[in-house]
């Protein structure tokens, strides 16, 4: 058997005569091989030292391994390099592309949304979908005859619903699919006491016929403020703020007179045309405004239903659709693409 | 609605113009949708005489006409057919716009030549010109006969039918709450006060009631029909005079004769509904107020016969129903040109019962709109003054008998305004952020109608707020709010900015889950999908699910295919699967959503991966990849058929992977059957996997701690070995861990391989085992060793052979 010091004489002889990629394989099992490898040869024969022969002989055996194996890496490199001699890349050839995924829009303006009211101190709260008439209307001032609450606008539930909740619900009020996020209004009032700031963006559900602009099923996202002193004024700027962060520019409001049962008052919110800057063109209808944001000063009734103090305090609410701003961000003509999967051609593009 | 515009002025005389009214009305009041000239659509339309007809040479149905238009004479081919010599016609022009046939789009007029036959121009029938309200047809092919009226030939239609007025459509939408805004006094009456101009209410004459015969009115129950009021009069039919006529007309109702177009010009003015009966037709001359019986029916004026029922109220005589109350009258109590005396019915109904009763009968009329917005019993005071003002004046009307169940006089302050409503003006402030002075406040409330008294109290100023009889919706201090706000202006309302306590807002653990799974699947390349809610029995079937089972069903669904909520997301997953399949060889989507049961509601993660190759592999590599990254310690356990589950039908051969968080089922993961997969037609093989994202949320992160990392080196151990089929990986696996022990650093399988060299009912299983130690190098005799004693336990456990290389 060698020792360590004519291996590594042996191997200088032997890696300079190497000339092929081939040749370098070769000599690695040779040296460095688990099996059969010079250094492995003698790293077997420790056994018959001593202690501290071991530990030494070992230590200088496993720094020639590392040369050799440098030196191997270094010849391997040459070979390669040699044998593409003459072979110049194509850089205009196209890259090989890693296997993408894709959101979906929707998720991708509700994470936006989500991030701006989060960095404005809101919760984000999403519920359940399928609820009881209580949440989504009664909780809410929709009178018992509030047309809303005809059956032939909501889906109602005819299986019997056995949840176990805090409240227990009459038998005016039918378990239901939301009609929109608004039902967790009360459900959070009545889960944290004021200041409250939250959004609850979520899938909503109205029994109509579907066509390019209308669904069964669509996406919303509510908001409201609830604190000792909130003002109209409040509403204004936190929508305008928002509006700003959602379009990236600056936008103008205005507040019209609106109704909903939950706000008194209520309003339309209506932002600067953002194709026109509010000049007027055929998307405002040549108004310079798009109806936006509807919302309003949360009624006493729901602070009332939520088992708040009367008087004690004021707060704001508002309904952006989610759906809508996603139509608009991108362009999509057609709110069934949303759900329409057969095309994946529409959700690769996100 | 459509309202006149210069009805609106007859009430206030300085509303600003149309335009204003569409820009402004909306930012403190209702929505203007548009305004329409009424001439626009007539221009080019002119009166013409037709001096000559003959018979079209090809076309039987046809007419050759010649049409003097004042300056010259045009020939027109025409297929009128009520066309006579001497008829003044409404004749389209070349270059004029018309309507063909009543429907489609506008055309423009242009020469033309008919089966052979040069026309240049048309004679318009009245659908044609938007005319029809004003020149209802009786015949198809009926064209609009000019002659009774002295029009010159050549004078513009529009002129000569003075059709001068514009339009103001106001969206119903935006007043829903406001009832009495659905008539010309009330609109002109809030566009007044909304730009601060004199309103002028009109006074009515009122008639003596005193000593009049009782009409015979019963009213079965009062909650029904708060007020009806019957006056009973003799009428003599004939046309309506031109004002009412052309106020009809634009406002887009039909005009029958005088007295029904009184009701109708009434309702239009004041918002009170009318209904006219003729006595001959009322039987024992009684008229009774009920609830229908079962199995009643009854031709309305529209000639289709309804079915009613209890819940529908009815104006009834002795015999049978003669209206269904508040929505439409019936066709045989209805007015005739031959109706001598009428008894004229002004009265309140239940708005919800009025709504109910439309929709029970689908008959949506201008009546039920109104009296859904909760009239006031007080409209039909002013109402019946107005009507009996009109009828005598236009029919020759003499009151013969008169009854009212519930007498309203307008003239007490008790009846002219609403219950007090007390409103502090820090109250106001609070919400408005905007203090204004009491004069101010008093000022707009005015303007309103309101009568309003300012106190002054320890605790602050307070305004008692009366608001005037039909301001049905301010009962509150935040409805007089609104109403102060906008008035004022809500333009001038200070932006105020959002201030108050920080606190990092405390989000609902599931929403910052869910967006780190999206994030991590879309990296692993997955493209997210949304899916309805719903799906239908066939969809549950063919993934071999049962509707009777733990389905939850919608009692009005669109459409059966939309009937039951979903269980899984695995049904629409395999859909989208089945209409992609042609596109691509691999398809990896996953979709986050709730699933809903009576008991329940939760939130799942379905990831479906398409593909020829080892689709259970990849998903079970993407969830366990996933759960990694989301650093949540997990077991699982292979488990089969004899388990409780409603979907073992999914699963090829009735086995799946569970994975448990924390001890909890919290997912499966299998490969889809292909039963189902042939139910979906889809020609490829699909793993899928189900993971509750309620866990994932509830454990994310929960090991966060790092390994220290062996400055040792590994040693690579390769197997292969060949052993029967029934013996699988993770059996293997075992006896592997359990022999190695804490140095074992990673086992990865690198081939399974059945068929070709190796035996029947034998598979080849080749894997490599990572070996290191924390303390030391580990030394390959050592770990020789230790790969025979391996191999001798696996030849012992599972009749391994080691597979020669």
């Amino acid at each position: 058997m060698k020792t360590l010091e004519e291996i590594r004489k042996q191997f200088a002889q032997d890696s300079n005569a190497v000339k092929t990629v081939e040749q370098v394989q070769e000599l690695r099992v040779r040296y460095v091989g688990r099996k059969s490898g010079a250094l492995n040869e003698i790293l077997r024969s420790l056994k018959s030292l001593s202690e501290e022969e071991k530990h030494s002989v070992g230590a200088s055996a496993n720094v020639l391994r590392k040369e050799i194996e440098q030196k191997l890496d270094e010849l391997q490199k040459t070979m390669n390099g040699e044998a593409q001699q003459g072979v110049i890349e194509d850089l205009t050839l196209p890259g090989v592309a890693p296997q993408v995924g894709h959101l979906h829009p929707l998720t991708l303006v509700t994470n936006e949304l989500m991030d701006i009211f989060a960095s404005m101190g809101f919760m984000i709260y999403e519920g359940p979908e399928l609820e009881n008439d209580f949440y989504n209307f009664e909780s809410l001032n929709f009178a018992d005859d509030h047309p809303a609450r005809d059956i032939q606008d909501t889906f109602v539930i005819k299986t019997p619903i056995t949840r176990k909740e805090k409240r227990t619900f009459g038998s005016k009020n039918p378990w239901l699919m939301r009609a929109h996020t608004s039902n967790m209004q009360v459900r959070i009032m009545e889960q944290f006491q004021p200041p409250l700031r939250c959004v609850v963006p979520g899938r909503v559900f109205r029994n109509e016929a579907t066509d390019a602009s209308h669904e069964h099923t669509f996406y919303q996202l509510e908001g409201f403020v609830v604190d000792k002193n909130i003002t109209i004024g409040h509403a204004m700027w936190t929508l305008k703020e928002i509006l700003r962060q959602i379009f990236k520019k600056d936008v103008r409001i205005r507040l019209r007179p609106g109704f909903f049962p939950f706000v008194e008052p209520g309003y339309e919110l209506d932002c600067s045309c953002l194709i026109c800057n509010g000049i007027g063109c055929p998307t405002c209808k040549r108004s310079g405004w798009v109806e936006l944001v509807p919302c309003g000063m949360i009624h006493p009734k729901v602070f009332e239903a939520a088992g708040y103090a009367h008087g004690a305090y004021t707060g704001f609410a508002f309904g952006l659709g989610l759906s809508r701003l996603t139509m608009m961000k991108y362009g999509i003509k057609d709110i069934r693409m949303f759900t329409s999967n057969d095309r994946l051609a529409f959700l690769e593009q996100f | 609605m459509k309202f006149s515009y210069s009805w609106l002025k007859e009430y206030a005389k300085d509303l600003p113009s149309p335009q204003e009214l569409l820009e402004k009305l909306p930012l403190s009041s209702v929505e203007v949708e548009e305004i329409e000239e009424q001439g626009a659509r007539l221009e080019n339309i002119i009166v013409g005489e037709v001096r000559h007809i003959e018979k079209h040479p090809n076309a039987d149905r046809l007419a050759v006409c010649t049409v003097h238009t004042g300056a010259a004479q045009e020939q027109i081919v025409c297929g009128g057919s009520n066309l006579f010599v001497g008829m003044k016609v409404a004749f389209a022009k070349v270059g004029s716009r018309v309507e063909w046939h009543g429907k489609g789009e506008m055309v423009e007029m242009k020469p033309a030549t008919i089966r052979g036959v040069k026309s240049n121009g048309m004679i318009c029938t009245s659908d044609e010109i938007g005319l029809i309200k004003l020149f209802p047809k009786k015949e198809e092919n009926e064209v609009i006969d000019l002659t009774a009226h002295s029009f010159v030939s050549g004078t513009p239609l529009a002129e000569a039918l003075g059709l001068n007025d514009t339009l103001i459509d106001i969206d119903n939408k935006s007043m829903t709450h406001r009832g009495d805004l659905f008539c010309h006094i009330g609109m002109s009456r809030e566009m007044a006060a909304v730009f601060n101009v004199p309103f002028n209410m009109p006074q009515f004459s009122e008639f003596d009631t005193a000593s009049l015969p009782k009409v015979d009115i019963a009213v079965e129950d009062a909650t029904d029909c708060p007020r009806y009021m019957g006056i009973e009069m003799d009428v003599t039919i004939a046309d309506a005079p031109e004002f009412i006529k052309k106020r009809l007309n634009a406002c887009g109702v039909k005009s029958i004769n005088n007295v029904v177009d009184i009701t109708n010009y009434v309702m239009l003015e004041l918002d009170q509904p009318l209904h006219a009966f003729d006595v001959e037709k009322v039987g024992g001359k009684k008229i009774i107020v009920r609830r229908a019986k079962k199995g009643e029916s009854m031709m309305t004026l529209d000639d289709v016969v309804k079915e009613l029922d209890p819940s529908i109220l009815v104006i009834a005589d002795e015999q049978k129903p003669m209206a269904v109350a508040g929505v439409i009258g019936g066709r045989e109590s209805g007015i005739s040109e031959n109706t001598k005396r009428i008894i004229l019915e002004i009265a309140n109904f239940h708005p919800i019962l009025i709504r109910k009763a439309a929709r029970a009968i689908a008959t949506r009329t201008e009546s039920a709109v109104r009296f859904e917005k909760n009239l006031p019993v007080a409209a039909s005071t002013l109402a019946a003054a107005r009507a009996v003002e009109l009828l005598k004046q236009y029919a020759d009307a003499k009151i013969v008998a008169f009854n009212d169940t519930y007498p309203v006089d307008l003239k007490t302050h008790e009846n002219a305004y609403r219950p007090t409503v007390e409103l502090t003006a820090a109250q106001l402030t609070r919400l408005m952020g905007v203090a204004l002075p009491g004069k101010t406040i008093i000022e707009l409330l005015s303007r309103l109608g309101c009568s309003v008294s300012e106190q002054r109290r320890t605790d602050g100023v307070i305004f008692d707020v009366s608001p005037p009889w039909f301001r049905q919706d301010l009962n509150i201090p935040e409805d007089i709010v609104e109403e102060v706000a906008r008035l004022y202006g809500l333009h001038r309302i200070p932006e105020q900015k959002l201030s108050g306590e920080l606190h990092v807002p405390a989000h609902e653990p599931i929403i910052p889950a869910k967006r780190e799974v999206r994030n991590i699947l879309q990296g692993f390349g997955l493209t997210e999908v949304y899916n309805y809610s719903f799906y239908g029995e066939e969809l549950i079937t063919k993934a071999g699910l049962q509707t009777d089972k733990e389905h939850i069903e919608i009692l009005n669904p669109l459409s059966d295919d939309l009937r039951y909520l979903r269980v899984s997301l695995l049904p629409r997953l395999l859909e989208n699967v089945a209409l992609n399949q042609q596109q691509k060889e691999f398809i990896a989507f996953f979709e986050l959503g709730h699933v809903y049961f009576a008991d329940r509601e939760v939130q799942q993660l379905g990831i479906v991966v398409a593909n020829k190759q080892e689709p259970y592999r990849r998903v079970r590599g993407i969830v366990e990849a996933l759960l990694q990254k989301l650093h949540i310690a997990y077991n699982t356990e292979v488990i089969s058929q004899n388990a409780l589950c409603e979907f073992w039908g999914m699963y090829q051969n009735g086995q799946a992977l569970r994975i448990d968080v924390a001890g909890k089922i919290s997912g499966t993961i299998g490969e889809v059957d292909t039963t189902i997969l042939n139910n979906f037609d889809i020609h490829t093989r699909v793993g899928f996997a189900t993971i509750s994202l309620d866990l994932l949320a509830q454990y994310m992160g929960t090991i966060q701690q790092v390994k220290s990392i062996s400055p040792y080196p590994t040693i690579d151990l390769d197997l292969s070995l060949i052993v029967p089929q029934t013996v699988s990986w993770g059996e293997i696996e075992n006896v592997v861990r359990a022999q190695a022990g804490e140095l074992l650093q990673s086992i990865q399988v690198l081939d399974v391989y059945v068929g070709g060299k190796i035996p029947a009912g034998k598979k080849s299983i080749a894997f490599r085992v990572i070996m290191q130690s924390q303390e030391r190098t580990l030394e390959m005799k050592e770990m020789e060793q230790w790969r025979e004693q391996l191999v001798k336990k696996l030849e012992k456990q599972f009749g391994a052979q080691l597979r020669a290389v």
